[in-house]
This record gives structure tokens, C-alpha cells and sequence, in this order.
């Protein structure tokens, strides 16, 4: 009995450290590395310490307080972290800053947002498990549909099409305009396709499909509008 | 009918696709009225293909 308790307080004292190590490699390669070399301001040094001070409170929390725990570990660790990069100043600039550090941080912090989103191992902490997230509970996942995962591999290439066509945009002023809203638009399209895909297939559970027509019947006479001017605008110009 | 529906929402959501790649075109040839014209028609056309599919409260 005792060798279970020991053997189960271990395997969460490693679940909790591998949830902790991956923000202190990204905070010690992207935060520390710039904030405590010769220059940098004394209020980035602070809130630097105070991203570290919150990843170990999260992680003595963890095991009393899960909600709080993540409320550091997550929420302040971030916001501390942001506040330092804030206050650097020049420091900041992209001469300043090592890129393979950089990059290396980066995927320290996707593994620390990978770890902070994975559920609690212990499955007697009933409390941590029961909605740790606000909000809706999450769908559980479902085979999709075989024309979703075609609607999907048909739907990347169009969300690339327009971040590819924004390299073609040569005019000044306007070409990092262009990134930015073809990134954006690509985004979108990713989302809604991704969606249509997942849902597409599941008619049974909806009402009868005049209702979901209806549903949208003000989006698409807009959209009817819109192209219908744009079309006199072109006859007419 | 609702197998049309999806190849509806798929196409609106291909609508939006060309909707957009010709707005970012339209950046480039300074043309920012049709470039923000095609934006908006891609955004309505993404928001149609998602509401058509998307389970709303009381649907089950």
C-alpha cells in the first residue's frame, strides 16, 4: 500500500515537473538571456523574476490548488514575461537578439502551452478534472466524415493560395499590408473549413435542412446583394 | 438535401478562397475599394458556409 502511494506521489511529482520545465527553458532562453545582460532596465529584471516567482508558485500549487496553480503558470507566468520583453526597450531590437535562441524559446513555450493544456494525471483529483476549464463542456472526438477529410485537403491549398499571392505584391506600403491580411484571410478559411469538414456528414443530428437554410438566409442575400452590385458596378463603369 | 447542403457550405467556403486571393490581388494592382469589396464578400461567404453546418442551442 505504501509502495503505491510512493510509487503514484512519484509519477505526479514527474507529471508536475515535466508541466514546469518547458516554460523555464522558453523564460530562460527568450526572458533571462536578454534581461540580465549589461543594459537592460531594472523593471524588465523585475518582472522577469516575477515570471520566474510564478511558474514556482504554480508549481507548489499544484498539487493543493490547481486553479490558482494554473492562474500563475499560465495567466502570470505570460504576463510577467510579456511585461520584461515590454520593458527591455532597445534591447529588443532584432539586431540585439540571438534567432536560434529565439526560435528555440519559441518551441519552449509551445511545449509549455502543449503541457498546461494536457488534463491533470491524477485521477482521484476529481476537483482539477471537473471543468478546470471555464465554459462549455468540450465535444468528444467522433470519426469524421470521408468527405470532410476531402473537403479539408481540398480546403489548405485554397488558404494557402492567398499567403502565396501576397509575396507577388510589390507595391510600397502596401506589401506587408498584403502579408498580413492574406495570413489573416488564410487563418479564416483554415477555420471555416475545418469546421464545414468536421461537421459535414452529420445531418441526423441537426433539424430538417429548411431550418438550417433559414439559418443563414440573411448572410446569403447580403452576400446576394454584394455580388449582384459588384456585377452592376462592372456592366455600368 | 442535407449532403447538398455540405458541398453548399464547401463551395461558399472555395468562394471565399477565390474571394480573398483576388482582394490580396487587388492590394498589389492598387486596387483597395475592390480589394476590400472582395474581402468583405469573402468574410460573408465563410460566415454563410459555417452558420449552414453549425449545431445551434436546441438543435439536438
Amino acid at each position: 500500500m505504501a509502495d503505491a502511494i510512493g510509487e503514484q506521489r512519484r509519477r505526479l511529482f514527474q507529471a508536475e515537473i515535466s508541466r514546469v520545465v518547458p516554460g523555464l527553458y522558453g523564460w530562460l532562453a527568450t526572458v533571462a538571456t536578454p534581461v540580465f545582460q549589461r543594459g537592460a532596465s531594472t523593471s524588465s529584471r523585475v518582472m522577469a523574476g516575477l515570471a520566474l516567482a510564478s511558474l514556482a508558485a504554480s508549481y507548489v500549487l499544484a498539487g493543493s490548488r490547481p486553479r490558482l496553480a494554473r492562474v500563475c503558470g499560465v495567466h502570470a507566468f505570460l504576463l510577467f514575461c510579456f511585461g520584461a520583453w515590454a520593458l527591455l526597450g532597445p534591447l529588443l531590437r532584432s539586431d540585439q537578439l540571438d534567432a536560434v535562441r529565439g526560435a528555440l524559446g519559441a518551441v519552449g513555450f509551445l511545449l509549455h502551452a502543449l503541457a498546461w493544456g494536457a488534463p491533470p494525471k491524477d485521477p482521484d483529483d476529481t476537483d482539477a478534472l471537473d471543468n478546470l476549464v471555464p465554459g462549455l463542456p468540450l465535444q468528444p472526438r467522433n470519426k469524421p466524415d470521408r468527405w470532410g477529410a476531402v473537403m479539408l485537403a481540398l480546403v489548405i491549398p485554397v488558404a494557402l493560395t492567398p499567403v502565396a499571392l501576397a509575396f507577388a505584391v510589390e507595391r510600397p506600403g502596401a506589401s506587408l499590408l498584403a502579408h498580413a491580411v492574406a495570413i489573416g484571410c488564410g487563418l479564416l478559411l483554415v477555420g471555416a473549413g475545418n469546421e464545414v469538414a468536421l461537421q459535414a456528414g452529420k445531418p441526423r443530428r441537426f433539424p430538417a435542412w429548411r431550418a438550417r437554410a433559414g439559418r443563414v438566409l440573411w448572410t446569403l442575400a447580403a452576400l446576394a446583394v454584394l455580388v449582384v452590385g459588384g456585377l452592376l458596378w462592372l456592366a455600368l463603369r | 438535401m442535407a449532403r447538398a447542403l455540405d458541398f453548399i457550405a464547401f463551395a461558399l467556403v472555395a468562394g471565399g478562397g477565390v474571394a480573398f486571393a483576388r482582394g490580396v490581388q487587388a492590394l498589389g494592382d492598387r486596387k483597395d475599394l475592390v480589394a476590400v469589396y472582395l474581402l468583405v464578400v469573402g468574410v460573408l461567404c465563410l460566415k454563410a458556409a459555417t452558420d449552414l453546418l453549425r449545431p445551434k442551442a436546441g438543435d439536438a
